[in-house]
């Protein structure tokens, strides 16, 4: 019945851009139109624009937030990232460097210079993408994006002008916002109920701050003002934290070593409401299955349970751009939408919101236009949580193998055997390998420790090659690093480690 | 037999293999289903010989404004499909046997 309604639809569309075609003809643009318009400057849009002007296509690139970068830069992986390693610092110095050796005194939080060292990181990445832009013949329009047809594309500027782009193709790649909390019960002020947004610039550090969603960026936001002195609390609706993909060991181990930094945590807790009541917000929560209800005060509350696409603006029912029912653009294996010039890559589509992710995407979608080829690996893109320690996979979850029922094999070695961890003083965690029982090719790489965020990339490279466990353990890893832990577990998994 | 010529008849062969450089075939792949696209969602919109920026190049199918000059070259989606008998017979019988 839907795709009937769909079809019906769609047809009226073309007999109404039929008529319309009608009445543009014999138009002509005073320039030539460009080979391809990516809507859209985050780490997909941008990373395509470029790949677009580097294979010598005419390229134009629209974002309405001005500065390129898109969430990732702006509000999202970067200036969460510089404030985790700030307040990693801050923290460390204050608990860990007198174990060391090295006594401090009078150590204070100036958070304003952090915030400020934060936008000093954000703007020197964008300005940089300006500067590759210029470098690759990318024209910059800052402005909304609309589409008047597949090919015109008509541009509210930021300075308020209006402008009108003819273009030959289109990439759609405007990305994600914050998913509101279910049900609209609780409203986003971004001052005192915030979303990651305005997590990442509290003017002070709460007192107590209860953070809603126990997935990646709840605990890296949490981390955060965790270290900087907030008694932090994560009220997850699921049994586990770490978000979707992550092994449950690891989640296991995760949650215990966050609960021995201070972190507390509300799992099967389902959040009924969040009120703001005399300069406090007071959080209502039941067990997930239903039963015991609870009601505790917060000074900040981070909703943080999602994102979701972001198409606003775009005028796609114009054109007949179809969305599946989450709001996602539909699109082939070769990122093409259901209109045949057109193209989408990244949050607005299929697959994990990973900035990574949609920088791949990107790539391929310009090398099929210009090539008919490309090539994303979806079984090999990493994910990162960079909380210390850090937790990084790719790849399969023993729970998936095991549904699956696919034979496997496990290999593991702890940091705690690990030379260089010791020497860092910074122990906890271990890498997990698993491989396919009868082949000894790796399925997944799940860690949790120092470094994980780097180290995870040889566990990237080793499935994008199809490599096996032997082929790691064969491979020389220099000593002392935390990388040996990887090479000592992909022993244990076809035959013994040497260090355990 | 001694160890070690046994060790050697058995020489490991690694899985990682040396692709060389990459040479894409003369003829554009054919589209699937997105990887992480639901399964009910139509597989491809696309025909494999059509590349985004050769197409729009084409005077034969799309055209400024979106539209095609004649039905059958807009996507198969938009007008073929197969009637099932309850609508067949409701096009012979002008409607009346939906009622």
């Amino acid at each position: 019945m839907l795709s009937r309604t769909v079809q019906r639809t769609a047809a009226r569309r073309l007999r109404q851009q039929a008529g319309r075609w009608t009445s543009q003809r014999g138009l002509a643009t005073p320039t030539d139109p460009y080979d391809v318009v990516v809507i859209g400057a985050g780490p997909g849009g941008y990373v395509a624009a470029i790949k677009a002007g580097q294979l010598g296509l005419k390229t134009a690139c629209i974002d309405k937030r001005g500065p390129p970068g898109g969430t990732c830069l702006n509000v999202g992986c970067i200036p969460s990232k510089s404030m985790l390693n700030n307040s990693h610092i801050y923290h460390q110095t204050q608990h860990d460097l007198q174990r060391r050796g090295i006594d401090v005194s009078g150590v204070s939080l100036n958070l304003p210079q952090m915030l400020k060292a934060k936008e000093q990181s954000v703007t020197g990445l964008t300005n940089g993408i300006e500067f590759l832009f210029k470098q690759n013949k990318v024209d910059y329009f800052k402005g909304a994006a609309s589409f008047v047809s597949p090919t015109q594309i008509a541009v509210k500027l930021n300075d308020g002008s209006e402008n009108s782009l003819e273009t030959k193709s289109v990439i759609i790649a405007t990305g994600s916002e914050v998913a509101p909390f279910p049900g609209g019960g609780i409203q986003i002020d971004e001052e005192q109920i915030v979303s990651s947004t305005g997590a990442l610039s509290l003017p002070e550090v709460p007192e107590k701050m209860v953070v809603i969603g126990g997935g990646v960026i709840g605990l890296e936001l949490g981390s955060v003002w965790s270290r900087l002195g907030a008694e932090v609390t994560v009220v997850e609706y699921l049994g586990a934290i770490g978000g979707a993909g992550i092994d449950e060991e690891v989640a296991k181990q995760f949650q215990r070593l966050l609960t021995k930094q201070g972190v507390k945590f509300k799992t099967n807790t389902k959040v009924l409401s969040a009120d703001k009541e005399n300069g406090k917000v007071i959080i209502k929560t039941e067990a997930a299955k239903g039963g015991k209800e609870e009601s505790f005060e917060a000074d900040v509350v981070l909703v943080a349970v999602g994102r979701r696409p972001y198409v606003e603006g775009l005028n796609l029912e114009a054109i007949g751009v179809e969305l599946d029912p989450k709001g996602r653009i539909i699109i082939d294996d070769q990122f093409n939408t259901s209109i045949p010039n057109i193209k989408c890559i990244g949050d607005v589509t299929f697959g994990p919101m990973l900035a990574h992710k949609a920088e791949e995407e990107g790539i391929a979608a310009v090398e099929f236009m210009k090539t008919g080829h490309g090539h994303v690996n979806y079984n090999a893109i990493p994910s990162v949580v960079y909380t210390h320690p850090e937790v990084a996979w790719v790849g399969k979850t023993e729970q998936e193998l095991k549904a699956a029922g696919v034979q496997y094999s496990i290999g593991k070695f702890s940091f705690t055997a690990n030379s260089r961890a010791k020497t860092n003083l910074d122990t906890d965690g271990f890498v997990k390998i698993i491989t396919e029982k009868e082949t000894d090719r790796i399925l997944g790489v799940h860690i949790i420790g120092p470094n994980a965020g780097e180290m995870i990339s040889e566990g990237v490279l080793a499935i994008e090659y199809g490599a096996s466990a032997e082929d790691i353990a064969r491979t020389t890893h220099a000593h002392p690093t935390l990388s040996e832990a990887f090479k000592e577990a992909a022993m244990a998994a076809f035959g013994k480690p040497i260090h355990m | 037999m001694h160890p070690s010529v046994r060790l050697l008849s058995t020489a490991r062969t690694p899985l990682i293999r040396f692709l060389g450089k990459r040479v894409w075939p003369s003829r554009p792949e054919a589209p699937h289903a997105h990887p992480y696209g639901p399964p009910e969602l139509p597989a491809s919109f696309r025909k494999p010989s059509q590349s985004a920026v050769a197409q729009t190049s084409s005077t034969k199918t799309l055209t400024t404004g979106g539209a095609f000059t004649n039905f059958w070259e807009a996507p198969e989606r938009f007008w073929k499909h197969d009637l099932n008998d309850a609508e067949m017979a409701a096009i012979e019988s002008g409607g009346a046997s939906l009622w």
